[in-house]
């Protein structure tokens, strides 16, 4: 496929007199995890947080499947189909299963048959069959990953064409990390465009089809997801120095998170 | 005595009714914006002066109530959209408050320059003589007040559960971020708690001014009483709200044989206390957002 659904045109942004990304391009496919790797502090939140709306780029352009979509705030984007998971979940917390999952259809309320929303909610519960039995419990007293789920579940009640998913392992068990993982890596099989920012690079790049490396606020490098795990430095920048680790594939292990200490390990 | 007891009981819960409307006033408004909204009294001018006036030119009382509650409403989104939201992002938190200071003194003159300063009167819901109620001598206005509150809570807590508008109010109050995410403005979710508060203040004010009379400057004191209920409860907690405020009418009321002069020091008295022992509220928690 060659139609792009998110495209990220020379963007540059920050906070105040700080600038965190420097003309950075990007694009997401529809039907396919695009990653987004990167150290700490190299801008990957920030480009999402321009791509979703919550912070105004100072320069460049949004595309949303060929619309110009730049300087639409957040509450703007999701009803044109731009949904993000953000960093730390940020659910709900005082809020029942079942009202987070309302609140993320709430643009579609009023629009779309309440029937429509009922088979959304039952299509996403059976994503996430531990969210299934607690509907009725408040969000803040789930545990770290069923609140990721719900996170994720939330934001695909938005019907989304592009989702942007902010470290979705973060603190995670390895098991449940590789849980939503798999529902992550099943998401473009309908059509969906996944951006994903992960520190868990190995993770990632298992599931991606196309991967931007962000350092210092500039596209390091990209390349397909594959060619970019051979690639030597950054196998040694993101994957922990081995090569065997990348070819033994979709080990969940956490890998070191920082270029430095990929070095001096 | 036991009849003595009742009586204070009874105008102690009365008072607190309308002191609990002011207090989900300032309490929806804070929790949505994290503003605190001084000129949540004026409402209650506005219900009372509107309904009182329209009565008094011969509209009938449902209709009168309904048109002040309304127009208390307009007024509230007037002021968000006149005052407030050209502000948002320029002007701190505390630049907002301040706003919402001069709104009221803005208010209470425009009210004062439209209606003048005499009192007016306004008949009682259901005229009577009043009512025995376990051994306290209740008017039939009290019994409205009470009634008119009851059904007021209830109908919020109906609002704020079961609709997609009030559901969308308490998602901006638990995260406004989130909310932004999933598609809620949080400039309309403002809008709409000021006109919400607009309405529960003013239904206050319809009901209250049979007894004290409908004056210009009246908001004044109701909205501080009102503030001081809210922050008894913790600010950010309705049903704390609700009973913060009976707590103040029930002690105000009990003061009064005491010396009714000092009734009004009391309730000052008691915020600085709640504010010096438990910052947070008589029901634990901690200040800061995230109610409703």
């Amino acid at each position: 496929m060659t139609e792009t659904a998110l495209r990220l045109d020379g963007l540059t942004a920050g906070y105040g007199a700080l600038t965190v990304l420097h003309e950075v391009h990007a694009e997401a496919r529809p039907g396919e995890v695009t990653a987004l790797l990167g150290a700490n502090g190299a801008g990957k939140s920030t480009l999402l947080a321009v791509a979703s709306g919550l912070l105004r780029p100072s320069a460049g352009r949004v595309w949303l499947h060929d619309r110009d979509v730049t300087g639409l705030g957040a509450e703007r984007l999701v009803r044109r189909g731009i949904a993000l998971v953000p960093e730390r979940r940020q659910v709900f917390s005082t809020m029942s299963v079942m009202e987070n999952l309302l609140l993320g259809a709430h643009h579609r309320m009023g629009r779309d048959p309440r029937a429509a929303v009922r088979l959304d909610v039952d299509r996403v519960l059976g994503m996430f069959p531990a969210l299934a039995r607690r509907t009725g419990q408040l969000a803040g007293s789930l545990s770290g990953g069923e609140q990721q789920m719900l996170a994720i579940a939330r934001a695909l009640m938005a019907r989304p064409s592009v989702l942007l998913l902010d470290e979705p392992s973060l603190g995670l068990a390895p098991l449940v990390a590789r849980e939503i993982f798999s529902v992550i890596a099943a998401l473009p099989e309908q059509g969906c465009a996944v951006l994903l920012v992960e520190q868990n690079a190995r993770a990632a790049l298992a599931i991606a089809r196309y991967c931007y490396v962000l350092e210092l606020g500039r596209v390091a490098k990209q390349g397909r997801a594959e060619e970019l795990a051979r690639d030597p430095a950054v196998h040694a920048a993101y994957l922990g120095g081995r090569k065997e680790d990348v070819d033994a594939g979709g080990d969940l292990s956490p890998g070191p998170d920082r270029p430095h200490h990929a070095r001096s390990a | 005595m036991t009849g003595e007891l009742a009586q204070y009981a009874v105008t102690g819960v009365m008072l607190g009714s309308i002191y609990a409307l002011v207090a989900l006033g300032f309490v929806t408004i804070y929790s949505v914006t994290g503003v605190i909204n001084f000129a949540q009294g004026e409402f209650v001018m506005l219900g009372a002066m509107l309904a009182t006036i329209l009565v008094n030119d011969g509209t009938p009382l449902p209709l009168a109530a309904l048109a002040a509650v309304a127009g208390a409403a307009l007024a509230g989104a007037l002021i968000h959209e006149i005052a407030l939201r050209p502000a948002w992002r320029r002007v701190s938190v505390i630049g907002m408050i301040m706003i919402t200071i001069g709104v009221s003194v803005a208010v209470r003159g425009l009210a004062l320059l439209a209606w003048g300063s005499d009192p007016r009167p306004m008949p009682a819901f259901t005229p009577g003589p009043p009512i025995e109620l376990l051994g306290a001598v209740v008017t039939r206005q009290a019994l409205w007040v009470l009634a008119t509150t009851a059904v007021a809570l209830a109908a919020l807590y109906v609002f704020f559960q079961t609709t997609a508008l009030g559901r969308a109010l308490r998602a901006c109050a638990v995260n406004p971020t989130a909310a932004r995410l999933v598609g809620i403005s949080p400039r309309r979710m403002a809008l709409a708690s000021f006109v919400l508060s607009g309405a529960i203040g003013a239904l206050g004010g319809v009901v209250l001014a049979p007894i004290t009379f409908a004056t210009y400057d009246m908001g004044l004191m109701l909205g501080l009483k009102g503030f001081v209920g809210a922050v008894l409860g913790g600010l950010a907690n309705p049903p704390g709200a609700v009973a913060g405020a009976l707590i103040l009418g029930l002690l105000e009321s009990a003061a009064t044989p005491i010396s009714s002069a000092y009734k009004d020091a009391l309730a000052f008295l008691v915020l600085i206390v709640v504010m010096i022992a438990r910052p947070g509220g008589l029901f634990g928690g901690s200040i800061g957002r995230g109610g409703l």
